[in-house]
């Protein structure tokens, strides 16, 4: 084991981060990725020694023998396909994941690379397709991204866990027909009576995402930047984060009005309040928060915020991307040799006035790939394509945290290894 | 073979040279294991990858010719790699003072290839089965929207694809400019974000309405639970469902442009509407009580999107038409050749045109990676055709995600030497 296990971590580390590498080249060229998942590897190996001694007079003693050594690895390859496929490749992540994300670099680089847009404000997103052809440069989202990173460096600005008493379920029923079980039975599904006069309405409750400004920061002209660039509403301590997907349109809204803000109330520390692995403590609180006020029953017949894209939020859309989309955001990142570009077999890409557009600036900062003929020879993290040498230099260790990041997010979402895939009759 | 215990002279010499060889060779034979990974994951991807291509690119040579497809998924690849060193030390008994060391090593790579192929549920899943518009949510904007929606979709709103064409024997075509007219404003109005696919919710009533007396609060909760709510009115409750749909969003400062304006019309869609929603053909359900299984389908504006998906089976026989074919075959008689509704012949082609082209000449093509041999024809697609091949890996991809090949357990038994 000693001999064998991590010779194989290594290696199987280090063919996980090529394959990653090479999907996101074979997506620069137009093709699809495919994964190929090793979730069994079968290690026997055999020492023999046999040998015998003896002694032929008083000055000399002989020993003679023969040894054989044998490795037999089985590696179990199963490409990914199906049910596993989707998972890892096509359902978007949750907006929600931030609040496991470390502080800092990583969530700079989730922003950038895992992220479309943020109330509306774009990060490229027709980059997004293998092979579009019109590209939108995305320097305010970047920009957006850059201060917020900032912000939370310095802690003016933390994740935290929030409840919301949201959506009426129906009609408000008068209170008098409630029953105390009726209270225990909707706490229980997470539901809650709120009554209003003498009718009571069903909301839903919700344990959601929020974005706290500390108090001292709340007027630092880094936060009015922020605010300005997410179009978010002023002065607020606290909004609400939110995937899009769960920011839903109201098809049966006549026409488009403004949507009521939800109110936000901060769970107790022990639920999980925490800024990464960090417990909230009473200084890390910001201001108290406002008092729930009761929701008007037409509160979810307002047309959704995204609709009126111009105006100030107190919410934080995030539109979050598959992973399919991210490798193919980051594809965007790749150099191509010249031969390629004067063949044909490679997109170039024109900004929306029509203009060549040099799409690597949609990952400045983030992700970059270099190509050359020969095989490079600082660089242990390189994949031969058609004809090329792509690879991450050494010295580039952003790129290669970012590669190893997106890595870590599609495994997790992969089944691969959750299948026995191997009966091994030993002989 | 014999070896001195002398401690001194080149016997000693010998067998530390022995013993050394010896841990060098375990050593090496240790890493055998990793080194395999490192010698043939990429190479096992690589070529899984470009022969899942041509396999793709066969079947819709195939079709165009009015043969059924064929798919030999792979889901597993056992890779068996072997290094074995057998060796000897000593010294000759004659000759005391010189050791010798002697050895064979042996490198095996034996790897077992599953095929398997896909026949039964799995063939029904990846290829009969049509996609759901819901599917459009997954899709990113772009080109991946344009590719999704000419190869995919039969028809929106009555706008045809020319449906005939996703049969591999139909003869007769219709032009889908309309279609593609349509798609080209589609894929404008997403890339400047003047539409988006979003979640959408709507009510509908699930039941007659009844006594408001007879609702309590438990029942509130336990239709909550189930994604249905009370609604009351004038003494009545009456039960509604919420659902979750997918919508065409449109933002408000777009509403008047010209182009939109142009899909609502091309689509039959009310104007003015901030949303739409989208659903498959499948849920847009006649109602045999109406006018409708009278007069028959209205074409009144509406404010539904109702997209007719195509199944695997039909989006590869809609791209078969993309197939160039050679002139021997057409005279011989070997493939169709169309004609349109007139009667006229119809370059099927043109159907498929800036989306999918397959290039056919006789010799093995110098200049591209993704080719087949077919009937004594090469069947390829250009290494400067970046959106066929980029199409070809979309399709790919669908039918692998439908396609539940590697999902099967245990598949094979080895027994292993």
């Amino acid at each position: 084991m000693r001999g064998t296990r991590l010779h194989y971590n290594k290696s199987l580390s280090h063919t996980a981060s090529q394959e990653i590498l090479l999907n996101i080249v074979r997506m620069r060229y137009g093709e699809s990725p495919t994964f190929f998942d090793l979730p069994s590897i079968i290690s026997q190996t055999e020492a023999n020694i046999a040998g015998t001694g003896a002694q032929k007079n008083a000055a000399y003693g002989i020993v003679e023998g023969v040894f054989s050594l044998r490795d037999t690895p089985t590696l179990s390859y199963q490409p990914r396909t199906g049910d596993d496929l989707a998972a890892s490749m096509l359902k978007p992540l949750k907006a929600e994941a931030i609040l496991d994300i470390a502080p800092g670099n990583d969530t700079r680089t989730f922003l950038l690379a895992f992220v479309d847009s943020i109330n509306g404000v774009r990060n490229s997103p027709t980059a997004t397709s293998p092979a579009s052809r019109v590209l939108e440069p995305n320097d305010e989202y970047r920009q957006g991204v850059e201060v917020f990173t900032e912000l939370q460096n310095r802690g003016a600005v933390i994740t935290r866990v929030a409840t919301i008493d949201e959506k009426p379920q129906g009609s408000a029923l008068p209170a008098k027909d409630l029953y105390a079980k009726d209270m225990l039975t909707a706490t229980e599904n997470n539901y809650v009576f709120q009554l209003v006069g003498d009718q009571a309405v069903l909301l839903k409750r919700t344990r959601c995402l929020a974005l706290t400004i500390m108090p001292e920061d709340r007027e630092a002209a880094d936060v009015e930047e922020l605010r300005r660039l997410f179009r978010l509403v002023p002065g607020r301590a606290v909004y609400r984060v939110k995937s899009q997907e769960n920011d839903e349109v109201d098809l049966d809204a006549a026409a488009a009005v403004a949507t009521v803000p939800p109110v936000l109330e901060v769970v107790d520390a022990p639920l999980g309040d925490r800024v990464g692995d960090e417990p909230i403590t009473a200084t890390a609180d910001p201001e108290p928060l406002p008092a729930p006020v009761p929701i008007p029953e037409d509160a979810g017949a307002g047309a959704p915020s995204a609709l009126v894209a111009d105006d100030l939020k107190d919410i934080v859309a995030v539109n979050v991307r598959s992973g399919y989309q991210v490798l193919a955001f980051l594809s965007k990142g790749v150099e191509v040799p010249e031969a390629h570009a004067r063949q044909g077999s490679v997109i170039l890409f024109k900004g929306p006035d029509g203009r060549p557009f040099d799409a690597r600036r949609l990952t400045q900062g983030l992700f970059h790939v270099c190509v050359q003929k020969h095989r490079p020879l600082r660089s242990d993290l390189a994949v031969y394509y058609r004809g090329y040498w792509y690879y991450i230099p050494e010295a580039d260790v952003q790129s290669r945290a970012t590669l190893n990041y997106v890595k870590l997010v599609l495994d997790m979402r992969s089944q691969a290894g959750e299948s026995p895939v191997l009966t091994l009759p030993v002989n | 073979m014999q070896v001195s215990r002398r401690s001194h002279g080149g016997g000693e010499r010998c067998t530390w040279l022995a013993l050394l060889a010896a841990a060098a060779c375990t050593m090496a034979a240790g890493c055998m294991g990793s080194w395999a990974i490192r010698g043939t994951r990429l190479h096992y991807n690589q070529s899984f990858s470009h022969t899942s291509s041509q396999e793709l690119l066969l079947n819709l040579v195939r079709m165009r010719y009015g043969e059924a497809p064929t798919f030999l998924d792979l889901p597993n690849i056992n890779s068996v790699t072997e290094a074995k060193v057998d060796g000897s030390g000593g010294q000759l008994e004659d000759t005391l003072t010189q050791g010798i060391f002697g050895g064979v090593f042996g490198l095996r790579d034996e790897p077992t290839l599953a095929y398997q192929p896909r026949s039964g549920d799995n063939l029904a899943e990846s290829l009969v089965e049509a996609f759901k518009a819901e599917i459009l949510l997954d899709i990113p904007p772009g080109n991946d929207t344009r590719t999704f929606l000419l190869a995919f979709v039969d028809s929106i709103n009555g706008v045809r694809n020319c449906p005939t064409a996703t049969s591999p024997s139909s003869r007769i075509l219709q032009p889908n400019d309309d279609f593609r007219y349509a798609v080209d404003l589609f894929v404008g109005l997403q890339s400047r974000g003047a539409i988006k696919i979003r979640v959408g919710k709507q009510e509908q009533q699930a039941h007659e309405a009844i006594p408001v007396d007879a609702a309590t609060g438990e029942d509130v909760v336990l239709a909550a639970k189930q994604g249905f709510v009370y609604e009351v009115s004038d003494d009545r409750v009456r039960l509604v469902e919420r659902r979750r749909l997918v919508a065409l969003a449109i933002q408000p400062h777009e509403m008047q442009a010209a182009d939109l304006e142009e899909l609502v019309r091309l689509f039959h869609l009310e104007p003015g509407h901030p949303a739409y929603r989208i659903k498959s053909q499948e849920n847009d359900e006649v109602d045999l009580g109406s006018d409708e299984a009278i007069v028959g389908v209205s074409r009144a504006p509406t404010n539904t999107i109702t997209m007719n998906v195509r199944s695997g089976y039909q989006v590869l026989a809609f791209l078969s038409k993309g197939v160039d074919v050679p002139e021997a075959h057409v005279r011989r008689g070997t493939v169709h050749l169309f004609k349109g509704l007139d009667g006229r012949p119809f370059d099927g082609r043109q159907l498929t045109k800036g989306l999918f082209q397959v290039c056919v000449q006789k010799h093995r093509p110098l200049h591209s990676d993704l080719a087949v041999h077919y009937r004594g024809h090469w069947f390829y697609i250009p290494e400067s055709d970046v959106q066929s091949r980029a199409t070809l890996g979309q399709v790919k991809l669908a039918i692998d995600l439908q396609s539940e090949a590697g999902n099967a357990g245990p598949v094979l038994t080895l027994p292993l030497r």
